[in-house]
């Protein structure tokens, strides 16, 4: 078909320049009010309840929801639906359990929460590890991606591509911290809300203003009705119980991601917390909806051209929204979107960089090597940390997306939200909600959440038949030892239930001691940072 | 000296009706809302695991798993709006309140050992 899509425009490359050109100027800006640990990691806690709202759903609004779930409606159809569904319950969860003791108890990290009442140095260890494996599974799935649609939409190579995104999420971070970090965040949520907005008003407005229409044309153009019923295919899940594990995962994944939690710190108080889950859900859903539109409006104007061509290689499903903006919008609002889908991972890359510094610097260099109360001195060493960790982590994010070349994005990132909710949550929720939860219960918890969440992947038919033996003959290959997708239903209930049993059995009368403190901290706030 | 005032004023927070009662509706609250999402997920995901069928029925040119599925975006949506209202409109204030009052009962009584 007769698309423009690889070449690199002057519209889009004038729109991304310009997106890089503000951005720096905000890390200038930012550069200035960022010198000390608060100012690093939280944006001195100066960010407001909507602007905190715009930046965590700039954080769920990746390139790969974006362009991810509109190409899984175009070509899978209700499928895409599902994964919004899951992504977007774990807001509620958040807002009632996790939002107000995190935002209380913590400083930087998840990690404070969880160690608040606890010996510090092996739950900061433990939880550090397990944050930090989140965040490069996270960023690998971000970085390939990034290579890949920066080659389809710009034509660039994915080696440039990935050192660009690398060289400026370094900028971002290493000079501006957090208040470059969630600005750019924020400028890219509204590019991306507004584009996504335009392309799904364009496509009502081809409808006549009718879902019923747009629905009817789906299965007319496509004459697939079964674009419409839901159907789990096997690249979903394997089974009744596997769809049930998935939905655990993609719901308390969120409660668990090291780079949403942390954005908590950088609002004055509960109150503003609250504000921005509350802002976050109705952003994410908003758009949720608009994807979701525009990915039965590809499916009804652009599939079986867009599938043809997947067929032939060259494109993927990825571009169903691109190939609709540029049937509806032209080439100009085609070269908006691409340079928005650019600055969507950059923003993104940056937020899981923080992160993953913060857990290096914070949890493992100022919690676990180093001993004694924080000084003033102390704090600079801190932020130094943090600035080496910076760029040690987007100079492996860069290797490692080269490395991972050919690995799958949407799989990586199930892995993250797995990791996520069986290492991260289980500790989270029990040392916030359990008085009798205790050191040795915390760090066993989150190792076996860790551990048994990652070799169950291993040992599923993802990446024990895909990968292992990719090109094997089909008559030949050995069924996966563990035959479902999603590995959650049982990694994260064993990490419940070792931290349970690992307490019970080893009560520790300090960690319970201390349980009202943190409740009245919990409730109160006071004593909070 | 510092771990005894903490630990007073612990006690007087967590002794104090009126604080307990705050917190357990606001406990009420949270949990209730909880269990609402948690319900409205499971049971959209077991029927679409367990009876895709249902959720296949036309509904105009739709599917009903379409609306249902979008109405479970909406419900949490609404769900985590009822409790910010809540929160930051009631909450929050009953708790300020009741941290001006034990905090001004505190000093007094840290005076009045003074003198």
């Amino acid at each position: 078909m007769n698309t423009t899509i690889g070449q690199a425009h002057g519209i889009s490359i004038a729109f991304f320049v310009g997106f890089v050109l503000v951005t720096l100027a905000i890390t200038y800006w930012a550069a200035k009010r960022t010198k000390t640990t608060s100012e690093f990691y939280a944006a001195d806690r100066s960010v407001t309840g909507l602007q905190n709202g715009l930046a965590l759903a700039g954080d769920f609004m990746s390139a790969a929801s974006f362009l991810g779930i509109a190409g899984l409606v175009a070509t899978g159809g209700y499928n895409g639906l599902i994964y919004s569904v899951g992504y977007l319950v774990g807001w509620p969860i958040v807002m009632f359990l996790i939002a107000e003791p995190l935002r209380n108890l913590g400083k930087y990290t998840f990690a404070d929460a969880v160690a608040y009442r606890l010996k510090k140095r092996p739950v900061r260890a433990a939880a550090a590890l397990s944050s930090i494996i989140t965040v490069v599974i996270y960023l690998i799935a971000q970085m390939v991606g990034a290579g890949s649609l920066i080659k389809l939409m710009f034509g660039l190579p994915f080696e440039s591509a990935l050192i660009i995104v690398g060289a400026l999420m370094i900028a971002y971070v290493l000079f501006g911290g957090m208040l470059a970090t969630t600005w750019v965040q924020i400028i890219k949520a509204v590019l991306l809300l507004g584009g996504a907005t335009l392309l799904a008003i364009l496509v009502l407005y081809h409808f006549g203003w009718s879902y019923n229409a747009l629905f009817a044309e789906v299965v007319h153009f496509t004459g697939k009705p079964e674009l419409l019923q839901p159907q789990l295919s096997a690249s979903v899940a394997t089974s009744p119980l596997d769809v049930m594990s998935l939905a655990l995962s993609l719901m308390f994944g969120t409660a668990g991601l090291p780079h949403v939690l942390m954005r908590f710190y950088t609002v004055p108080h509960a109150r503003e917390a609250r504000k921005s889950v509350f802002f976050a859900t109705g952003f994410i859903s908003y758009f949720y909806i608009l994807t979701f539109t525009i990915g039965y409006g590809a499916a009804a104007l652009v599939a079986p051209k867009l599938l043809a061509a997947v067929e032939k290689g060259g494109l993927t499903s990825n571009m169903a929204a691109p190939l609709l903006a540029e049937i509806l919008g032209g080439p100009p609002f085609l070269g908006f979107l691409s340079a928005v889908a650019f600055a969507t991972i950059l923003a993104v890359v940056a937020g899981l960089t923080l992160a993953g510094a913060s857990a290096l610097s914070h949890d493992l260099y100022a919690g676990v090597i180093r001993k004694g109360e924080p000084t003033e001195k102390s704090g600079k060493d801190e932020v130094r940390v943090a600035k080496i960790a910076t760029i040690v982590l987007g100079v492996l994010a860069v290797v490692l997306g080269f490395s991972f070349k050919n690995v799958n994005v949407a799989f990586m990132v199930g892995l993250a939200f797995a990791v996520a909710a069986s290492a991260n949550f289980p500790a989270l929720l029990m040392s916030v909600f359990w008085k009798k939860f205790t050191t040795n219960g915390a760090v066993a918890s989150i190792l076996t959440g860790l551990i048994l969440s990652v070799i169950l992947i291993v040992l599923s038919p993802t990446v024990w038949v895909s990968v292992f033996q990719a090109g094997v003959d089909p008559s030949l290959i050995s069924p996966a030892p563990f035959p479902m997708k999603s590995p959650a239903i049982f990694s994260m209930s064993a990490a419940f239930a070792v931290g349970i049993i690992v307490s019970i059995l080893k009560p520790e009368k300090e960690a319970a001691d201390n349980f009202d403190t943190e409740l009245l901290r919990t409730y109160t706030g006071v004593g909070a940072e | 000296m510092k771990e005894e005032v903490q630990q007073e004023r612990e006690e007087r927070f967590l002794h104090d009706p009126e604080f307990l009662r705050v917190i357990k509706t606001r406990n009420t609250i949270a949990y209730t809302l909880t269990a609402l999402i948690l319900i409205c997920y499971f049971a959209f995901v077991a029927l679409l695991a367990y009876n895709p069928a249902l959720l296949a029925q036309q509904t105009g040119n739709a599917t009903l798993g379409i609306p249902l599925g979008i109405g479970v975006i909406i419900i949490a949506c609404i769900l985590t709006g009822i409790y910010v209202f809540w929160a930051n409109k009631h909450y929050d204030n009953q708790l300020a309140q009741l941290r001006a009052r034990l905090e001004k009962a505190a000093s007094s009584t840290t005076e009045a050992n003074q003198q």
